[in-house]
């Protein structure tokens, strides 16, 4: 079963960069890329779990804070040290400038 | 087939195996440490690692996970002599290992003071440095509410234990010679924002203080050159550490303030790398001579280390990036100020700023930070990416905090 959220109207987030979105106790990260669409990760480093909204977004790639680890946001993958484990990463669509993030529900 | 071998399983020496590994499936790879146990990361153990419950080293990776990769891991062993001739390391268990290439990836060791009045159990009892994980299990069962602690040096690390400490209801004195703290590491902005912190959260800075002696009874008693005494339950030293050389030494390596390098992480002897601490690499910039003590360059210039063993011609000419968490505060740096003739200094509020080191010719050289959290993170990234990249800039936009540096970067 689907369940969307709503996240936030579009233009709140500047194209090739990622906000923090919390709900109920989960933290993801919603990025633009550079052509315009919208993608989403959980919020948290897989390495000391630091919130990668404070990161740097270049193309595809988002780099950690806190000691540079860095990730495809499009598809989650670690992309070499010190992170080694993938991201999560979650569906997203954007009606009337509107961001829905897709919670997985199982 | 050509047999790889690395001293030492710290940040440099395990980048380096899992890299020769990443680019080359079948050549033996052996790593020699003479600490026991899975390697694991230093930067913890002046931070999370001396607060959190129970103490838990960061691996690097694990004994399993380098089996996996058939990186045969020799833990609890020292590498006592190399015979550069002979291609061959004797260790402590009298074994000997034949080599075609080596990394010599054996870091620092803290350096103390000579405490002339001190006796064996003195020292055992009231003195401690940091740099291994056993460091940090010693301070670690020292540490009781209520203690009044001397750190030694207002360097990173006895910045980072104070605050580690301080959160432990520790009473902190920090001691440092020099007129401010982390004098030759970082620009004076930063580092006043760095000293208010401590300040507020009630740890002591004594400037320009130097030791007079110390003698030991059933505390430790500091005498400072000004005729002030201080009694403290314990006592860390922080000082800078010292590069572990000695077999590089007898080896007949060429040395100069750590085992010299070339820009491919070469020593004089061309079978023989070293990367990490323990070296001294010409700066590409400027071209001077530099030691470092940082996490990411250990791990990058293992890499290139690597490339290179195995035929490779890479160069190690990144700009450096060393981190530093205090209180609730992150301090970033990247470049080096080498040669500078500019600097500005952007104030972002009340405890963050961001200084910037240029050169006349418009080349931006470093890039220093200090703010709540990660708030500067985002800027120190792009003026590592403007250093490495030798975009030109200019003064007027660096210090104006409404010009964006991804802007200037796609300039
Ligand atoms: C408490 C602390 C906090 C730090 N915090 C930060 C930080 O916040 N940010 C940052 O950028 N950097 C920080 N650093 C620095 C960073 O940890 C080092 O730059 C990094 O560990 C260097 O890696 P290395 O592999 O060169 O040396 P090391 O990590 O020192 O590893 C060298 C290894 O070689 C082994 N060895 C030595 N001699 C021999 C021998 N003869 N035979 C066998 N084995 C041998 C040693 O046991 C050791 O395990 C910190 C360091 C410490 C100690
Ligand atoms: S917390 Fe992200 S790389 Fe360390």
């Amino acid at each position: 079963m689907s369940n969307w959220i709503e996240v936030c109207p579009l233009d709140e987030i500047d194209e090739e960069d990622v906000i923090p979105f919390n709900h109920s106790e989960q933290t993801f990260a919603i990025y633009r890329c550079p052509e315009g669409e919208v993608f989403a990760t959980s919020g948290l480093c897989t390495h000391e779990r630091i919130h990668l909204a404070d990161g740097l977004v270049m193309n595809e790639i988002i780099e950690c804070p806190k000691h540079n680890g860095r990730f495809n946001y499009k598809n989650g993958q670690a992309l070499g040290a010190p992170v080694c484990e993938h991201l999560k990463t979650f569906n997203t669509k954007v009606e009337n400038d509107v961001i829905y993030l897709e919670l997985n529900t199982q | 087939m050509n047999s790889m071998l690395i001293i030492g399983a710290g940040e440099a020496g395990v980048r380096a195996a899992l890299k020769l590994r990443e680019l080359n499936s079948s050549v033996p790879i052996t790593i020699i440490e003479m600490e026991k146990g899975d390697p694991y990361e230093r930067p913890p153990l002046s931070k999370s690692s001396l607060t959190a419950e129970l103490f838990e080293p960061k691996n690097i990776v694990t004994k399993a996970q380098l089996t996996e990769q058939h990186i045969q891991f020799i833990d609890g062993v020292l590498v006592e002599s190399i015979d550069a001739q002979a291609k061959q390391v004797t260790l402590s268990n009298h074994k000997k290992l034949m080599f075609d290439k080596l990394l010599i990836a054996t870091g620092a060791s803290a350096r103390t003071l000579p405490f002339a009045n001190a006796s064996e159990e003195d020292l055992e009892h009231f003195v401690f440095t940091l740099r291994t994980a056993s460091d940090c299990q010693r301070i670690r069962s020292k540490v009781l509410a209520g203690q009044k602690v001397v750190l030694i040096g207002a360097g990173f690390i006895g910045l980072e234990l104070a605050a580690s400490l301080q959160a432990q209801q520790i009473k902190v004195t920090v001691l440092e010679t020099q007129p401010r703290i982390l004098q030759r590491a970082v620009p004076e902005a930063v580092a006043r924002i760095l000293h208010q912190a401590h300040h507020q959260n009630g740890t002591e800075i004594k400037l320009n203080s130097s030791i007079e002696n110390v003698t030991f009874d059933h505390q430790a008693r500091i005498t400072l050159s000004s005729g002030e005494h201080l009694d403290a339950d314990w006592l860390v030293v922080g000082i800078g550490s010292i590069p572990n050389i000695n077999i590089a030494q007898q080896a007949e390596l060429e040395i100069d303030n750590g085992i010299k390098v070339n820009i491919q992480m070469q020593t004089s002897h061309k079978d023989i790398y070293a990367a990490g601490d323990v070296c001294s690499f010409p700066y590409t910039v400027t071209q001077q001579r530099v030691r470092l003590e940082s996490w990411r360059c250990a791990q990058e210039q293992a890499e290139v280390a690597a490339q290179n063993m195995l035929g490779g011609r890479k160069v190690y000419d990144l700009a450096p990036w060393f981190w530093s968490d205090q209180y609730n505060l992150g301090l970033q740096m990247v470049g080096l100020p080498l040669g500078a003739t500019h600097s500005v200094t952007r104030l972002l509020g009340e405890s963050s700023c961001l200084h910037f080191e240029a050169h006349s010719d418009g080349h931006l050289l470093s890039a220093c930070g200090v703010g709540v959290g990660n708030q500067i993170a985002k800027d120190i990234k792009l003026a590592e990416r403007l250093i490495n990249q030798r975009k030109t800039v200019s003064i007027e936009e660096l210090a104006d905090p409404y010009v964006k540096l991804k802007d200037l970067l796609k300039k």
